[in-house]
């Protein structure tokens, strides 16, 4: 079981009750392994956000069960969760990232300051990440300062920081250009080549194909999903 | 598309013969096109014919003919540059003929038609963009053609979507031709 | 351009309505100061004024005649001396409703008299009031409340307090067969209950004026040659025709409008005390308002903020920064009429129900309230110029926004480059320097009144108009220079806050960014702490001022100003009563303080010139145990020698003129005598009352021709006396018919204001800081819901509301402090002293106790749960 960096199982989230009940989720079932990327693609109302939520403990499942490095969310009060999301699990989501009166080195070293680490090493473990997403040299820059895509590299950095290994993106790209958007993927894809698992939400198909597993969800299900895929050696059918 | 201007282009940037402009132009498109030789000598007489392109005179070590643009031939490229592409130029979709009929074949689960698709090209997809996270950043004409690739293929998978969507909330399925004598519309394709 | 207005009201309207929370919060901002000033208001105009003197005077009766024993006054008006000596007719003689007009009604008016009563072995003293009680014109001096009327000279009517001292009440009755008896005089019997409206804790008789207690002693003596009435004039009457033909008749006739209009005859004086209560309550209205506008104003600039992209679509839409930022002047107007208007009723609402907190307070009856229609509209004038004044910044800053930038809800970022502008610097020293040039001329015009001939006489005060008015416009300057530096500070210190934890870093970085709600709040919590320090300065300097008026562990004791009989049973009595009163007391001893008088009894005082500001008191005659009393220790051995000597010991260095003092007696006809005199200082901050102000030996006043006399004697006590053991002793005084005096702690009520001074501050603090840090949580949803995300502790949202509320509560407190040193030192001399002590105990409270009151509330407030919907509002 431990194999699985996240694990969603038969997961199950309705909101309301009785007239007004609403499935955001339905029995849905996933696993990420450490150096995975799964990407999880639907149209809006899919339910995508709402897995993600679960997936790091912003919101408790109705049915089923969520796991994270081996641990079950279930069992957890509020300060585990907090504890997990500030030990395991980053998020890094469409805007809004960082927080606006920190610098970037500040936003990375927010989670191991909250966690009690000393001011220095915090800042030491900041610098290490913002150079493994390669914008070491905005760590005191303010977000203000910085363009959309390079906040969304300290999103990322933030979100493996420390001891991190899981990363979940919610539509990482949605606010900014293809070509910006593709260098955060491509980002996100190397911090996974190096270890790291990703659950990665988005409704572009194009960003979806950054994953080792494409996942698709409509109405709270899963309809489909590629396998892993082999890797390609010529494409020379697909021209015509 | 014939390949005409491919060699024109390459032409442009220097005299070549045959076997040259044949691996430059696959090196310049990624190895997506592959050529077969014939298909580069017949193309280059027409050209010559066309009085697009002409011979040097030179000969390489092993007797090959060098051939280098004309006059006309730099104008017919600069226009074919400037031109865009026209929507008749692009080939008939097979895909979306095939998602039509699908809706209104009998026993045919549309819905299961377009996500296997879906998937398919989603795959491709995963394919290219593996390839594209290889590729040196400097190699911008394959990269160029890579992005058309994986750009095509995720306007298929949008359309993908938008379908299932448009198919989701359609009615049941059309019943038996007889029982829907009504509409004319409908034309029925034997399985 | 009058288009422009509807929709920018149609949207305020719904604006208001759908940020009901905000709009409540503004609306009561500006309202609960205009119900303050409306109670205020109520109460003023009800409890003091010329309409309530005139009616506490002569009720609903049109004026006051006074039926002299002269057949003529010529030259008498009103005004003039009320006691009109004996002439040669009798005044009961005459007839006064014949020379009235006709239609006049004359009612005998109130003769107010003190009356010993003996109840067993107790003395009870008593207030008397003689008049015809029931009629409509004496409802202003007693009222029946329950039982019945007197029907003649044997019967009265008590109040309530003297029928609870006397064991007489039942219930809300009196005891049914009920009666008093004078001492050593008649006795009554008593019919029922009276209220005195202006005085209803007095323990009060009310009889008819040919009452049978007349006769007691105490009353029988007062010699009065005159007769007074009340009078009713038909309607019409003009009253200032009619007085002067009276005073012919020898009658001395008050009109009314004496009292209501004082400024209409030539003898009477106006009331000047308007002048001297502007100035403060100019003061605190002044800032109180800008107060409001700044709390307001906060709010304001967080909604506009919020509208910024409705207000761009107006724009984009073809309106100009004008239309957009009417929108927002038109809410501050809303709000603005809606605070007043509420805080009125409020206000009012107040004044109604708490009637009878009044009444209690007071002493006096309020038969119907009275407002003064002039303030309450100024006041709603201020409360509707607040919300235009709240609204007007955050409007100026909406309208200036490009609209594109407004559409993408992009704010120019407040960047934090802002460095300490000049501009504020300069108007900060302009003001500072203005109110400290104002407190100068203030103690100028101070001493110099102390030195002038006028010092003593009561109705004049050194003319302060000049210093006041510096120090309101020039404090007002110091202020807005004030806010304009704070933006640079506090910029300044987001800049350097990168060495703070965490907690702190974000709530300084915080207040820089957002500067446009910290300022305001910063601004209003300065305001409120130095205004609460200038007045504790203020209160520090008052409170020098105050003395002791009895030395400690004592109680000093006069005979009954009543008292009939020969000096030597006054004297039995004196000594009786208080030798039970030391028995009562654990310690308790007596110490008789013989003073010097006269063969007749006349007592004989220290003389001061007219001029001079020193105060003047009896002269004693020395024995150990009463000087030591005085002095506080044991008389040294060279004072003594001095007194063997014939000199005269005087406590106060100003009675001395040349080695020498002056006697002088009450009585006029006997000449002065100077002695030599030498001065021995008083403890420190002492003035007794009843004890002498000089000393002369035994030896010394017999060659002089006087007696001792012995008015008072003094009971000491042990230091562990409770308070318990003190009142007994005093109701044991009183018992025997004995004045005890009974030292007033002006202390007690200094610290009563200190904590109102206190609570005040803390209040406006809390508020600030509340307002401030809800706004900002409004704010920072997003930023909230970043940090749950990442997975900060829940409380961590605690931590940061304390830390942003110490960084607000902080800087205001420490400006505060600063300023309002500098206003302390201006305004003292401002209310009449000249000394100058800082209240470290009262700073130190506020400096520790606002932040950390503001720190510890906006943790308990502060929800400890992140919200985790990331939802950007």
């Amino acid at each position: 079981m431990t194999e699985f960096a996240i694990e969603l199982r038969d997961v199950t989230r309705v909101h309301g009750s009785g007239e007004t009940e609403v499935s955001a989720l339905a029995g849905v079932s996933i696993g990420v392994r450490p150096g995975q990327l799964v990407a999880v693609m639907g149209p809006s109302g899919s339910g995508k956000s709402t897995l993600l939520q679960l997936a790091g403990g912003l919101d408790m499942p109705t049915g089923g069960s969520v796991h994270v490095e081996g641990v079950s969310l279930g069992e957890q009060n509020r300060a585990g969760l907090a504890a997990l999301r500030r030990r395991s699990v980053g998020y890094v989501f469409q805007d809004l990232n960082l927080i606006p009166a920190l610098t970037a080195a500040e936003n990375v070293a927010l989670p191991r300051e909250l966690d009690g680490v000393k001011v220095k090493r915090a800042r030491e473990e900041a610098l290490t990440a913002l150079r493994e997403v390669g914008v070491a040299d905005l760590a005191d820059r303010f977000p203000d300062e910085m363009s959309g895509g390079q906040q969304q590299r300290v999103a990322i950095a933030r979100a493996l920081v420390g001891p991190r290994r899981v990363l979940l993106a919610d539509e990482p790209t949605g606010a900014l250009d293809s070509y910006t958007g593709e260098a955060v993927l491509k980002v996100i894809r190397a911090r996974c080549d190096a270890g790291a698992a990703g659950l990665l939400v988005t409704h572009e198909a194009r960003h979806a194909a950054w994953a080792d597993q494409i996942v698709f969800l409509s109405d709270g299900k899963i309809v489909d999903e590629t396998g892993v895929a082999p890797a390609a050696d010529s494409l020379l059918e697909g021209a015509s | 598309m014939s390949i005409k201007y491919g060699l024109l282009a390459l032409l442009e940037r220097e005299p070549m013969y045959g076997y040259q402009l044949r691996s430059e132009f696959e090196r310049s498109t990624g190895a997506t096109w592959p050529l077969n030789i014939g298909q580069v000598y017949t193309t280059l007489s027409r050209l010559h014919r066309d009085g697009l392109v002409e011979e040097t005179g030179e000969s390489d070590e092993q007797g090959k003919v060098v051939y280098r643009l004309t006059d006309p031939g730099r104008t017919d490229l600069a226009r074919w540059f400037t031109t865009p592409v026209t929507q008749d130029d692009r080939p008939r979709d097979e895909l979306a003929i095939k998602v039509a009929l699908a809706v209104t074949t009998p026993g045919v689960d549309a819905r299961a038609v377009v996500q296997a698709q879906r998937t398919a090209t989603v795959r491709h997809l995963q394919e290219l963009t593996r390839l594209k996270a290889g590729a040196a950043e400097e190699d911008i004409a394959w990269l160029l053609v890579l992005d058309s690739m994986i750009f095509r293929a995720e306007s298929e998978v949008r359309w993908l979507d938008h379908s299932e969507t448009r198919l989701a909330r359609m009615p049941r399925p059309p019943v038996r031709p007889a029982a829907a004598a009504a509409e004319t519309t409908t034309q029925e394709v034997p399985r | 351009m009058n288009g422009g207005w509807r929709p920018a009201l149609r949207i305020a309207r719904r604006t208001v309505r759908r940020h009901l929370g905000r709009s409540i919060l503004i609306a009561a901002l500006i309202g609960v100061p205009i119900a303050g000033a409306t109670v205020m208001d109520g109460l003023l105009r009800t409890m003091t004024g010329p309409e309530h003197k005139a009616y506490q005077q002569m009720g609903h009766a049109d004026g006051q005649a006074l039926v002299s024993e002269h057949t003529s006054l010529p030259g008498w008006q009103p005004g003039a001396d009320s006691s009109l000596g004996k002439g040669e007719r009798s005044a009961a003689a005459v007839d006064l409703e014949r020379l009235l007009p006709p239609g006049s009604r004359a009612v005998p008016d109130d003769v107010f008299g003190l009356l010993r009563l003996r109840d067993g072995e107790r003395i009870v003293r008593a207030n008397v009031d003689l008049v015809p009680v029931g009629d409509p014109l004496t409802e202003h001096v007693a009222r029946l409340e329950s039982g019945r009327l007197p029907k003649g000279p044997d019967e009265a009517l008590i109040t309530e307090p003297l029928a609870e001292r006397l064991g007489l009440l039942d219930g809300g009755e009196v005891t049914a067969g009920a009666t008093i008896t004078a001492d050593e005089g008649p006795r009554v019997a008593v019919t029922g209950l009276a209220v005195v409206p202006t005085s209803t804790d007095w323990p009060t008789i009310v009889a008819p004026p040919d009452s049978a207690l007349i006769r007691a002693p105490g009353l029988a003596d007062v010699e009065n040659p005159q007769l007074g009435y009340l009078v009713d004039l038909p309607p019409g009457t003009d009253a200032d025709a009619l007085w002067p033909k009276l005073a012919e008749q020898g009658i001395a006739f008050t009109p009314r409008s004496v009292v209501t209009n004082p400024e209409r005859y030539p003898l009477m004086y106006a009331d000047d005390d308007a002048l001297e209560t502007i100035g403060p309550v100019a003061l605190v209205v002044g800032f109180g308002m800008l107060e409001v506008v700044l709390l307001a104003g906060a709010a304001f600039a967080v909604g506009a903020r919020r509208q910024v992209r409705e207000l761009g679509l107006i724009a984009a839409n073809g309106g100009t920064g004008k239309h957009v930022g009417r929108t927002v002047l038109a809410q501050g107007l809303a709000l603005g009429l809606i605070g007043a208007v509420a805080g009125m009723l409020f206000g009012g609402l107040v004044v109604y129900a708490g009637g009878p907190v009044w009444e209690q307070l007071t002493g006096e009856v309020i038969d119907s309230w009275r407002f003064g229609w002039p303030e309450l509209v100024v006041a709603a004038a201020v409360g509707l110029l607040s919300g235009l004044g709240a609204a007007l910044l955050p409007a100026i800053g909406v309208a200036r926004m490009r609209p594109v930038d407004a559409l993408a809800q992009r704010f120019r970022a407040t960047g934090m480059r802002a460095r300490l502008p000049i501009i504020g610097v300069v108007v900060l020293g302009v003001g500072v320097a203005g109110v400290i040039a104002s407190g100068v001329l203030a103690r100028q015009r101070e001493i110099e009144f102390r030195n002038s001939p006028n010092a003593t006489n009561g109705y004049v005060q050194p003319d302060l108009e000049l210093p006041t008015l510096g120090v309101l416009v020039a404090g007002l300057v110091a202020v807005i220079g004030l806010i304009m530096i704070t933006s640079g500070l506090v910029a300044t210190l987001a800049r350097g806050a990168g060495r703070l934890p965490l907690s702190g870093r974000l709530a300084v970085r915080d207040a820089g960014r957002h500067r446009h709600r910290t300022v305001p709040a910063i601004a209003a919590i300065m305001i409120v702490v130095a205004g609460s320090v200038a007045m504790a300065f203020m209160f520090a300097a008052n409170a020098t001022g105050s003395v002791r008026t009895t030395p400690e562990i004592t109680l000093t004791v006069r005979g009954d100003p009543v008292a009939a009989g020969e000096d030597a049973e006054t004297r039995r009595e004196l000594l009786d009563g208080t030798r039970a009163m030391a028995a009562a007391l654990p310690g308790g001893t007596t110490v008789q303080v013989p003073m010097a008088q006269l063969s007749d009894g006349s007592p004989v005082a220290v003389g001061v010139d007219e001029q001079s500001a020193c105060s003047t008191g009896r002269i004693g005659i020395a024995d150990p145990a009463s000087l030591a009393l005085t002095l506080g220790h044991q008389p040294d051995a060279a004072l003594l020698a001095d007194l063997e000597s014939g000199k005269t010991i005087a406590l106060d260095e100003c009675v001395l003129t040349n080695g020498t003092v002056r006697t002088e007696t009450y009585e006029s006809g006997v000449p002065a005598v100077e002695l030599p005199a030498r001065y021995e200082p008083r403890p420190e901050n002492t003035s007794y009352y009843d004890l002498p102000y000089a000393f002369v030996s035994a030896k010394t006043a017999q060659e002089r021709g006087w007696t001792s006399g012995l008015d008072v004697v003094a009971v000491k006590f042990a230091p562990s006396a409770s308070q318990d053991d003190i009142d007994k002793a005093i109701v044991t005084g009183e018992d025997h018919g004995l004045q005890v005096f009974n030292p007033y702690d002006s202390q007690e009520e200094v610290n009563l204001v200190n904590l109102a001074l206190a609570g005040g501050a803390g209040l406006v603090t809390l508020l600030g800081v509340a307002v401030t840090i809800a706004l900002s949580a409004a704010e920072s949803r997003a930023d909230l819901a970043t940090l749950a995300a990442i997975g900060a502790q829940p409380r961590r949202r605690r931590t940061l509301a304390g830390a942003q509320a110490l960084v607000l509560s902080g800087v205001g407190t420490v400006l505060g402090l600063v300023l309002g040193g500098v206003i302390g030192f201006a305004i003292t001399p401002l209310s009449g002293e000249l000394a100058f002590s800082v209240p470290w105990s009262n700073l130190a409270v506020t400096v520790l106790g606002v932040p950390v009151l503001a720190v510890a509330v906006a943790m308990l407030v502060t929800r400890s749960r992140l919200p985790m919907v990331r939802r950007v509002d």
